[in-house]
């Protein structure tokens, strides 16, 4: 398929333009050439302090966590054998932000800010452990997406327990922007915290991504062509749970981009899980990109969460995907 | 030459005993149909002899080495398995389904390697689905599923086939078709285990019979010595009658 | 003034909490819900309505010594109300303020900072100073703007205690913000001082017009 084969590069390139771009815009626009020479190490101090450490690292942080989700949704995806899987409707986000807050607001992260990305890796961890242990005794969508919401909901009631008994204080706006999720003045210090595990959980994710195709053929014949179903499942939970706890971490909870860009991406894979990955990936991180180019952009007082972009565009795309699904799915 | 026996097997689950100590051999060269009513334990002893699941006593082994034990890989080079249940959780194309066969191989799917696509093409041929190849699986009748699913377990080219209940719901011609493909692989040197509940096409086609009724193995042997009106009679409760190796069903007992 | 309230019995701030109290006089801003001021009303306890301050010393309303002067007169003080004006006026006539025109920005550990509109500018304008941000209103810190220029001084308040709490996502971590604390002028101001228009102000004004000199 020509298309299929144009797709992994073309993707690339629209991120780069996206990022690119999100350097143009902001409360001053700056124009392509100075963006260019604050790249390339010439310009002003002044452009160079707002290309290299305002605007690429926000936009390279939308990138970071878009592309952990569109990974980790289309892995789970594949796992569980259903378009509906994906890390923020199935609790995982939400889970790894309560741990996320806990370690912030019982002051945990005093003893390292490394603490913070473990704690969201941990709670993620936790939950996409929980849900692959439920796949394994319901044979049901319906009943796995379920779990996944009583868990979101759980994770968010139990966080705001948290907040209210906490000796950190806490502030409204900061519970908020975990919960919806955003991008707002990130910098490279962030970024590091979360880029070692954002690495480790995508690359485990790619490495065992073949397994991923042998599924379809559900776990007994699966099985039987060769597929070891305990490590698979395994290593897929183990990588959805390092990327996306990462991502937590960095941004807080963002929902639904890791289904919709897998649901876009798998028609040109020829439905293949497997080969849905890098694209999948890809097409979330340059949604986020131009989501968060959106949110900047956008006249409204407040700035507005990245996640509600997300869920504005995604939730809809959801509930299409629940009403379409035909029976083979099933 | 790959072996695949079971010694002894039973499997006991919960207060429920579903095979109780069945012993046989599949060897390549054999065409062996394993009959018996629903719930005789056909698909158990097969998912036990493969090491999908743990015996309570007895053991399988491949080769001399215990099922249990098997790498999945391994199992997959040395037996094509086809389930009873074939769902497809996504409309994969009919040449993917296929490559799957070669899994255990090191296929990744849209990556194969000259060795593999051969063997799919060879497969696909052999099924007569190459018109189908670049079909969306979720669009094809049910014969043609069959054939898709008989293209992915050659494609493994595998010395050993384990296929449950390959030819149930299809109309008689495909039903025909499918086992003369399992007739062809036998005659090349592979050997097959299917279950089937037609009584007529097993004893047509195949050259052992196995008998299970209630977990056990009540019989094992040519067609010509274990079809007998009698062995309906017990095994399914039916009252028939059997000249050359052709039945005639008269109704229940 | 926190010091001697150690010790005092607190309720929560719930008009039901309050009305069984049988308090003879109630002092609020906003506590006990919407309907406080009704319950208050119809049960026959007097209410001390505390005033807004939104400037420092005008003819305008919300005036500080105003606001002292009426709740002076509320609690039945008033001799009390006008000493402490009398010092205040005392203070902000001995400020000694360089119009030099130096700018400062207002910076707290939530990442927020105000232009004009609010009583904290006021306060920096009183103490000499020229406020670095122009939008008005209460917004984050501007940062793509401090890596262009940089304010003369910085107005760093709350940021000895844990109370105006430092999220996750303030503008206040960003490196381009923490580089503006570690610059030579930042006047520290303690939370309190700024808050709600007490008379305390004035230690933070004189703070800043000593640090606004520098």
């Amino acid at each position: 398929m020509s298309v299929a084969r144009w797709l992994t590069p073309g993707l690339a390139l629209a991120c780069v333009v996206a990022i690119f771009a999100a350097c143009l815009l902001g409360s001053t626009p700056l124009p392509p050439d100075r963006v260019f020479a604050a790249f390339l190490g010439g310009a002003d101090a002044g452009d160079r302090l707002v290309v290299w450490t305002i605007r690429f690292p926000r936009a390279l942080a939308a990138f970071l966590v878009g592309a952990a989700l569109g990974l980790s949704g289309a892995a789970l995806q594949g796992l569980l054998r259903n378009p509906l899987a994906e890390p923020g409707v199935l609790g995982v986000s939400a889970t790894a932000s309560l741990a996320a807050t806990f370690s912030l607001y019982y002051g945990l992260v005093a003893f390292s800010p490394w603490i913070l990305p473990l704690a969201a890796i941990t709670g993620a961890l936790a939950a996409t452990a929980l849900l692959a242990l439920a796949a394994i005794r319901t044979r049901s969508v319906v009943t796995l997406i379920l779990i996944g919401v009583g868990l979101s909901s759980f994770a968010g009631a139990l966080m705001s327990l948290l907040l209210n008994i906490a000796p950190n204080p806490f502030s409204l706006s900061d519970m908020i922007s975990w919960m919806l999720g955003s991008v707002a003045n990130r910098s490279f210090d962030e970024i590091i915290l979360a880029l070692p595990f954002l690495i480790a959980g995508s690359a485990i994710l790619l490495a065992t991504r073949r397994g991923l195709s042998a599924l379809t053929l559900g776990e007994e014949a699966a099985s039987g062509v060769g597929l070891n179903l305990r490590n698979q499942r395994i290593f897929t939970v183990l990588g959805a749970g390092l990327a996306t706890g990462a991502s937590v971490a960095l941004a807080g909870a963002i929902g639904f981009v890791g289904i919709v860009a897998p649901l876009l991406v798998r028609p040109f894979v020829n439905h293949d899980p497997a080969r849905s990955l890098i694209p999948s990936a890809l097409l979330a991180g340059l949604i986020l990109v131009i989501a968060d180019i959106g949110v900047r952009i956008i006249p409204t007082t407040n700035e507005l969460k990245l996640g509600v972009v997300a869920a504005l565009l995604g939730a809809p795309v959801f509930v299409w995907i629940a009403m379409q699904r035909r029976a083979a799915y099933d | 030459m790959t072996k695949l026996t079971a010694t002894n097997l039973t499997l006991k689950v919960k207060d429920a005993t579903l095979v109780e100590a069945a012993s046989l051999g599949l060897v390549p060269g054999e065409f062996i149909a394993l009959l018996g009513p629903n719930g005789a334990g056909k698909t158990s002893l097969i998912r036990a002899m493969l090491g999908l699941e743990y015996p309570t006593d007895g053991h399988a082994s491949l080769n001399d080495e215990d099922t249990r034990r098997l790498n999945p890989i391994e199992r997959a080079r040395s037996i094509a398995y086809l389930p009873q249940t074939r769902p497809l959780a996504w409309p994969n194309t009919v040449r993917d389904v296929v490559s799957l066969g070669r899994f255990s191989h090191g296929a990744a799917l849209g990556r194969l390697k000259p060795a593999d696509s051969d063997a799919v093409d060879r497969a696909i041929a052999a099924c007569d689905i190459k018109h189908l190849a670049d079909r969306n699986a979720d669009t094809l009748s049910g014969g043609e599923l069959a054939r898709m699913h008989c293209a992915r377990a050659f494609a493994a080219e595998a010395p050993l086939l384990i296929a449950d209940e390959p030819i149930a719901a299809l109309d008689p011609r495909h039903q025909f078709r499918i086992l003369d493909l399992i007739a062809d692989y036998v005659k090349q040197g592979g050997g097959a285990l299917v279950v089937l509940h037609d009584i007529q096409l097993a004893a047509r086609y195949a050259s052992r019979l196995i008998w299970m009724k209630d977990g056990h193995i009540v019989a094992d042997g040519p067609p010509a010595e274990t079809l007998t009106a009698q062995r309906l009679q017990d095994i399914y409760g039916i009252r028939a009658t059997v000249k050359d190796l052709k039945i005639e069903m008269a109704g229940p007992v | 003034m926190r010091h001697e309230a150690v010790g005092v019995p607190t309720v929560r701030p719930l008009a039901e909490d309050v009305l069984i109290l049988k308090p003879d006089l109630v002092v609020r801003s906003f506590g006990g819900g919407p309907n406080a001021g009704v319950f208050f009303e119809r049960a026959g306890i007097p209410v001390l309505q505390v005033g807004w301050a939104s400037n420092v010393d005008s003819e305008e309303m919300g005036s500080i010594p105003s606001l002292i002067q009426s709740m002076a007169d509320g609690l039945g003080h008033p001799e009390r109300g006008e000493a402490l004006v009398a010092e205040f006026r005392e203070r902000l006539s001995a400020l000694e303020t360089q119009q030099t025109g130096s700018t400062a920005l207002y910076m707290t550990p939530a990442g927020v900072t105000t232009g004009s509109g609010s009583l904290v500018h006021e306060m920096m304008m009183t103490a000499g100073l020229e406020n670095f941000q122009e939008n008005a209103g209460w917004r984050s810190l501007p940062l793509e703007r401090l890596a262009y220029e940089q304010p003369d001084v910085i107005v760093a308040a709350f940021f000895e205690t844990l109370t105006n709490h430092p999220n996750a996502w303030s503008a206040a971590k960003h490196p381009v913000a923490r580089k503006q604390l570690d610059g030579p002028d930042v006047v520290a101001l303690q939370g309190a001082w700024t808050a709600c228009g007490g008379w305390f102000i004035m230690d933070a004004i004189e703070a800043l017009a000593e640090g606004g000199i520098e």
